[in-house]
């Protein structure tokens, strides 16, 4: 596993190293790139030299930056906490290597705390494994997390393009109060793909199948848990579902969780590209990701399963003349999964000759599909913008999404549903030669309240009155302004002889409902486009 | 555009298959009926009409008999269920179903079956076979072993205590009871019928034989490692004052503050050198018994540890000279609960168990035996079915010599 990561760490490093072209990557060249190359969307890294107009140093660029955000507000569920500040590390370049290879590689580094969080010691709260657990103790969290991504892609050999994805994730979660859990992940995923070209028909229009299968492991681990006072009635909480979520004075001590995931899954995609009177890209991807959680606890204690399929359809379209790029992109996913609970009971054997004792947890019944999950998620975004020889410098676009959950547990029957969406245009220009001033404004949230609905068997729980009554407040809402504004100061700055296009940007971000509900956020980065 | 409606319709096509969702197979609820069987002899008693009550850490379910004695059940959650059924009967009433003169003593008819794992429809009722035990005047009313924290949060177990109970309606001296403390290990010494009809103990006291102690109906006793006022050293909600103590096992190691004006628990046996006082386990397991016997206890056989030829040495109990018990367990993690497999005590003596909500303890809690009814002059009758999941709850703020 160590060699796995600095694998993939002096993969990644390699492609920041290689910036010595005299080109100077700006904003307009780096969005003209990210908007014509659907390619890198997907997750056929094979594709990715298909994006490529010219395969030369013009198709390198790269970006990297520190960024601290301060993120604070009431419109968040009870789970989420309300203050956030976060510091992050960003570094992404795509490199020409050699004469067949294009490489892409990334690490993300972020490190932040977030107040008043309670009721939740996972990574993963929302619409995932059930089996969680968490105190009702509000407190502070810390986190950090490191992804490294690595892609090759080849250049058409025949008729093929190969490619490989590597993808690999550590993260911690601790919690600073009583008593104090810490999460450790650990993800990994490998992606190889091939994309197949048919010859160009008379017209020069391309096209081709594309295939792509990954293996992604994932583990979450608390491995115990610590206290610094000694409350003799400080509780614990264990959930399976919904409301159901039981309480034990003391439930800490020994306790440990560790959630184990295997997923496969695929992408098929299609592809059309024409080179003439600009590039004309879409790339149209079918993916299906199966995956089982098992989840473990002391002594291999099982509280159950959790086993998803998730289906996918994306299309991706970008078309570019001479001052204009149309860009378009669709996605659906649909998300099914269930939770089979276990009712164990403990097998305690004395060995007669030794006095040695073992216990084992056996598995006496099995409750099918109690815990069930859906959710349907809906984004269509659409953009036009202007360019020049640069690169773009204006552009203005629409944006919708739209998510729509099910949790439902069963024996006795409790449901939660709630749809939410998400409106907005966005647009953005280039002043002179170095300020970039983007913004976009809208809303969302639920269309009507009667979008979001819970029926709880019970909800005198303390999990009911606590957390999901609460968020329905959440759920319910509709955000009546929602607005991200930025402005992006680049120059050129030679230092040591390599001049490179440094940045400083300040954004912010507000929102508000109309139960008086409001979050809003300010940011600022530092960075360098090479 | 031709192609972007050829993929889009190439899209909703394949949508359109994997938008049926299917959670077919998911667990449902079941029907479940139960049969009270009364023992050979008393199968003309009357069984319709009486309440069993099925437990589980989810749900709560009673049903009432039919003419049969069979209670039916529907929209079960399948788990597993403790169940239990008890009503008493009357001194005349004995003797019409057995034809045979009595004494007036009242009677317990009492069914339980611990742990039933129902996960399918029952359509042959299962069998809860009914007991009947002559009421016991004495019974174990509370055991408070949790302890708890100081004003300056410091563990805090001298305050701890047994309760003793008179439930009858006559006076009973209580002089040369005896009172047993089931051993402790986090596994049991020897599994549970590993040798019949025996228990296996770490310490047995006993009510001093110098004179007689009678109790009155409805009067409580006090056994305790520390006979003081509590709440002038504890400081907190849920010590009390225990200097008026009926007995105190005295701590010869001076390391608990004892009260002379207090009458001396005798100690039988102790499993532990250097532990005088009554060793109570504060998050469980700990079971308590009281006994009667006319034999020499102290001669009584010494063990180790099923397989063990070293360590702490249990006194064996034959269970036929207990008068009550109570088998206290730990409750673990929210999730894994109480494990059943750990009781130290026959069914016939108590079918259930009792335990506190904090594993570790501090807590305060007081498992305490509920109150049955009350009669017109004020007297309560405790609850005893033989069972402590039915007979006993938990409260922090039960004070000694009170009931509810």
């Amino acid at each position: 596993m160590k060699k796995l990561f600095l694998s993939i760490l002096l993969v990644s490093s390699f492609f920041n190293v290689m910036a010595q072209e005299k080109n100077i990557v700006t904003r307009e060249r780096y969005k003209l790139m990210d908007e014509t190359q659907p390619w890198r969307m997907t997750q056929n890294a094979a594709g990715m030299s298909l994006d490529i107009e010219k395969f030369d140093s013009t198709a390198n660029r790269g970006i990297a930056y520190f960024d601290y955000t301060h993120q604070d507000g009431d419109y968040h569920r009870v789970q989420e906490g309300d203050m956030v500040n976060q510091l992050r590390f960003f570094t992404e370049r795509y490199q020409q290597i050699g004469k067949y290879l294009y490489g892409y590689g990334s690490f993300d580094f972020n490190m932040g705390r977030t107040q008043n969080r309670a009721w939740s010691d996972v990574l993963r709260t929302y619409n995932s494994n059930p089996y969680i657990s968490g105190s009702s103790v509000f407190g502070k969290y810390d986190h950090q997390n490191i992804t490294l991504q690595a892609k090759l892609s080849s250049v058409q050999l025949g008729h093929f393009n190969y490619g490989v994805a590597l993808d690999y994730q550590v993260g911690d979660l601790s919690r600073l109060r009583d008593p104090r859990s810490r999460v450790n992940l650990a993800d990994y995923r490998i992606t190889p793909s091939i994309v197949y070209s048919f010859a160009p028909d008379p017209k020069g229009m391309k096209s081709g199948l594309g295939l792509a299968a990954h293996y992604d492991r994932r583990k979450e681990k608390i491995p115990g848990m610590t206290t610094v006072q000694t409350d003799p009635n400080l509780m614990y909480y264990v959930m399976t579902g919904l409301e159901n979520a039981s309480g034990n004075i003391g439930g800490y001590n020994g306790y440990m969780r560790e959630y184990v995931n295997h997923e496969f899954g695929g992408e098929a995609s299609l592809y059309w590209q024409k080179t003439e009177k600009g590039l004309d890209n879409t790339v149209v991807t079918y993916s299906f990701d199966r995956g089982k959680e098992n989840v473990y606890g002391t002594n291999k204690y099982q509280p159950g399963v959790f086993v998803y399929s998730r289906w996918g359809v994306a299309i991706h379209e970008s078309e570019s003349t001479e001052k204009n790029v149309f860009t378009s992109d669709l996605t659906y996913n649909y998300t099914r999964g269930y939770g089979d609970e276990y009712r164990q009971e403990r097998i305690t054997t004395i060995d007669e000759v030794t006095g040695y004792t073992s216990q084992v947890w056996n598995t006496t019944f099995t409750y099918k599909k109690r815990y069930q999950l859906k959710t349907k998620d809906f984004r269509i975004h659409f953009r036009h913008s202007r360019k020049n020889s640069q690169g773009i410098h204006t552009y203005w676009g629409f944006n919708y999404n739209r998510l729509s959950v099910m949790n439902k547990r069963l024996l006795n029957t409790s449901e939660l549903r709630y749809k939410l969406y998400e409106v907005n245009i966005e647009a953005g220009k280039l002043i002179g030669k170095h300020l970039w001033i983007e913004g976009n404004i809208g809303k969302g949230g639920a269309r009507k309240a009667s979008n979001a609905t819970l029926s709880l068997a019970d909800e005198t729980t303390a999990y009911a009155t606590n957390v999901l009554i609460p968020d329905m407040d959440y759920y319910q809402a509709k955000v009546k302004l929602m607005g991200h504004l930025q402005a992006e100061y680049q120059h050129p700055i030679t230092i040591k002889g390599q001049t490179n296009n440094w940045f400083a940007r300040v954004y912010g971000d507000y929102l508000k409902t109309n139960n008086k509900l409001e979050k809003y956020q300010v940011g600022v980065s530092v960075g360098v486009y090479y | 555009m031709r192609k972007i409606g050829w993929s889009l319709t190439v899209c909703l096509a394949i949508l359109s298959l994997v938008s049926c969702v299917d959670f077919d197979g998911a667990t449902e609820p079941i029907s479940v009926k139960y049969q009270v069987t009364m023992p050979e002899g008393f199968t003309t008693a009357d069984v319709a009409n009486k309440t069993v009550t099925i437990t589980s850490n989810a749900q709560t379910l009673q049903a009432t008999t039919d003419a049969n004695g069979v209670a039916t059940f529907e929209d079960v959650v399948p788990d597993v269920y403790d169940v239990s059924v008890a009503w008493k009967m009357t001194p005349d009433e004995y003797s019409q179903i057995t034809g045979e003169m009595v004494q007036n003593h009242k009677y317990t008819v009492a069914g339980s079956v611990s742990s039933q794992l129902l996960k399918e429809d029952i359509t042959t009722p299962l069998t809860i076979n009914m007991n009947i035990s002559v009421d016991q005047s004495i019974l174990i009313s509370k055991i408070y072993s949790a302890g708890s924290k100081d004003s300056k949060n410091k563990n805090y177990l001298a305050g701890r205590y047994i309760e003793l109970y008179n439930n009858s309606d006559e006076e009973v001296d209580i002089a040369g009871l005896y009172l047993g403390l089931i051993e402790t290990n986090s596994t049991p010494a020897y599994t549970l019928g590993l040798v019949r009809d025996t228990i296996f103990m770490k310490q047995i006291f006993r009510i001093p034989t110098d004179k007689p102690y009678r109790m009155a109906p409805g009067q409580s006793i006090i056994i305790t490692n520390s006979a003081i006022d509590h709440t002038q050293t504890a400081m907190n909600a849920f010590e009390y004052n225990l200097l008026e103590s009926d007995f105190e096992a005295k701590d010869k190691q001076g390391k608990t503050t004892n009260n002379p004006d207090v009458p001396a628990l005798e100690l039988i046996y102790t499993a532990f050198a250097a532990i005088s006082n009554m060793n109570l386990s504060q998050g469980g397991p700990g079971g308590i018994v009281i006994f009667e016997t006319e034999e020499d206890v102290s001669t009584w056989e010494l063990v180790y540890s099923y397989g063990k030829t070293s360590g702490n040495k249990w006194m064996k109990l034959p269970t036929k000279y207990i008068v009550d018990g109570v088998d206290v367990l730990k409750k673990n993690s929210a999730q894994t609960g109480v494990d059943v497999n750990l009781k130290r005590l026959y069914d016939y003596i108590d079918a259930g168990y009792a335990y506190i909500n904090a594993a570790s303890g501090y807590n305060g809690e007081v498992m305490y035996r509920k109150v049955l009814s009350t009669t017109e002059d004020g007297r309560h009758i405790l609850s005893d079915t033989n069972n402590s999941l039915t007979d006993f709850a938990i409260s922090s703020d039960i004070a000694p010599r009170e009931f509810k």
